[in-house]
């Protein structure tokens, strides 16, 4: 165990990890399970990887991976009972893998204080690892909009039913809403006042797509920065507990309706099958992932780890 | 309302403008499933009505892109392409494009309803409830390729359905509804085939892949 250097000295900046965000609009769609995975996914493939159960007050990452309880927990952190994150990063068996475990006895641990996460926010980068990926809660609260907003990538797990579809729409509505709030107050005022002006028109809301192409019209320096920030954004999405064959067509045609509705490109990452052996692994405590590696759910997970890095690494 | 003239036909396909045919044929079959009736992919997004707009505007795309003059037209039109030197490449050999078409025979088949090279997809027709075949189908010991072939016309599923959904292809469903020996798979894909395609008109699998006479006999 190496916690020995953390004591401030400003020696030569280390590469800050990379932060990837799993997300999506409802419960049950496999967030932790693919966090979970793709945490050991990375870590097979050698790289330093820290877990973040972000889905607070609701956190069960490190069921997923088979770990009881830890001794120190994100609100260990939150409330300043231990200063450096580093410190309540812990192991979890599997070489290279940490985990920050979220789960806490807490009652106000799901609504942490606005401080509390601008502090979370600031020192995810500080982390020691080269990836850290956040598992983060069901919903659109501003909470798991900002962590999710503020990754490297953003993964969407969407299943083939219509809740989760859904769903999913509206937390891509929600972050990409939220993202243009960064734009200068000025602009914002002039989004307001467009998004209003339409819903008063008497039309159903209208698409993100039509809004920047007026809003294009109206203010064509607005627009540059309403794009540039949605385009900024690498939102990517998973297809997950496929069963039939024709579930897979799914993270293409969602693409498809992505690119039309929100006028901006969304990558499809790949499904994974529908296996009981998942729940089977749950029940025996055990990771998933390093339980079964030559599972055809672990090869999928794999590929898609590479094909993110590969991504970063351009 | 937006013009038409203003929509982007490739774009709207998500293909570049250099796309072969064949690349524009295969968006083509995809924007039509992602924006077909009961879609699952617009759920919440889009009302009947915004999908009927879509499905047209995705019609009128593939009509232009799909024909070679129209589609150079266009491509000077929108400026791709200066009047002067047009590039030929993206262009197959009809023999290759021909056998594309008839490997996609929702393309070729209902082809000439709207224009004459675009697609609409057969609405299900499901026949008034046979009570005489129901009783039939409980207690049916013996499943024959006819049988299944009533099954589905009752239950207003297309071949093309079962295509789609089960990935299996025409060819072989074709040959399992009239027991074409020849053109069947072997026995082992055959039972899974089968078993799948009685998933789909909801018979029960097991009864089906039993009861199927290709796979009964020696």
């Amino acid at each position: 165990m190496k916690v020995g250097n953390t004591l401030a000295q400003p020696k030569a900046e280390t590469a800050r990890p990379r932060i990837w965000a799993i997300g999506g609009g409802k419960g049950g769609v496999g967030k932790s399970f693919i966090s979970a995975s793709m945490g050991v996914a990375l870590a097979k493939a050698g790289k330093r990887v820290v877990v973040v159960d972000l889905d607070l007050g609701g956190a069960n990452l490190h069921t997923s991976l088979g770990i009881s309880g830890s001794r120190y927990t994100l609100s260990d952190y939150l409330n300043g009972k231990v200063n450096d994150i580093n410190k309540v990063a812990e192991q979890t068996g599997i070489e290279r893998l940490r985990l920050i475990n979220g789960a806490a006895d807490s009652l106000s641990i799901a609504n942490i204080q606005y401080f509390q996460k601008a502090k979370l926010l600031r020192n995810l980068p500080k982390i020691e690892a080269d990836y850290v990926i956040l598992d983060l809660g069901a919903g659109t609260s501003f909470n798991t909009l900002d962590f999710f907003i503020e990754a490297d990538h953003g993964l969407v797990s969407v299943t083939p039913d219509p809740g989760s579809v859904e769903n999913t729409y509206r937390f891509l509505k929600c972050v990409l809403i939220r993202r243009l709030r960064t734009i200068p107050k000025k602009a914002r005022e002039t989004m307001q006042q467009v998004l209003t002006q339409r819903r008063g028109g008497g039309k159903n809301a209208g698409s993100l797509a039509d809004f920047v192409e007026e809003m294009a019209r109206l203010k064509p320096s607005v627009a540059g920065s309403l794009r540039s920030e949605l385009d900024a954004m690498k939102l990517h999405i998973i297809v997950n507990q496929v069963m039939e064959p024709s579930d897979t067509e799914l993270g293409r045609s969602m693409q498809m309706v992505c690119s039309r509705y929100f006028g901006t490109q969304i990558g499809y990452l790949g499904f994974l099958h529908y296996d009981r052996l998942v729940l089977k692994a749950l029940q025996q405590r055990r990771p998933f992932l390093s339980t079964f590696p030559q599972s055809r759910l672990a090869i999928h997970v794999d590929t898609m780890v590479a094909s993110l890095m590969a991504q970063d690494d351009t | 309302m937006v013009e038409h003239a203003m929509i982007d036909y490739y774009e709207l396909l998500r293909v570049s403008p250099e796309a072969s045919k064949l690349d524009i044929i295969n968006a083509y079959r995809r924007a039509k499933l992602t924006f077909r009736k009961d879609s699952l992919a617009v759920y919440s997004l889009y009302s009947e009505e915004e999908l009927t707009l879509v499905r047209h505007q995705v019609d009128k795309a593939y009509a232009v892109l799909s024909d070679r003059e129209k589609r150079q037209t266009y491509d000077v039109q929108q400026g791709y392409v200066s009047s002067a030197g047009f590039e030929d490449s993206a262009w197959l050999d009809e023999d290759e494009l021909k056998a594309e078409y008839e490997a996609s025979e929702e393309v070729s088949a209902a082809a000439q309803k709207i224009a004459d090279n675009v697609v609409t997809l057969h609405p299900r027709k499901a026949r008034d409830y046979d009570p005489d075949l129901e009783r039939r189908l409980q207690t049916a010991e013996e499943f024959p390729g006819v049988l299944l072939r009533e099954v589905r016309e009752y239950r207003g599923i297309s071949l093309q359905d079962i295509a789609q959904q089960t990935r299996i292809s025409m060819g072989y469903l074709k040959a399992i509804e009239v027991e074409d020996h020849s053109a069947l798979p072997a026995k082992a894909y055959l039972k899974g085939y089968v078993g799948q395609y009685a998933a789909e008109i909801g018979l029960e699998p097991h009864r089906v892949v039993q009861g199927y006479p290709p796979l009964s006999g020696e």
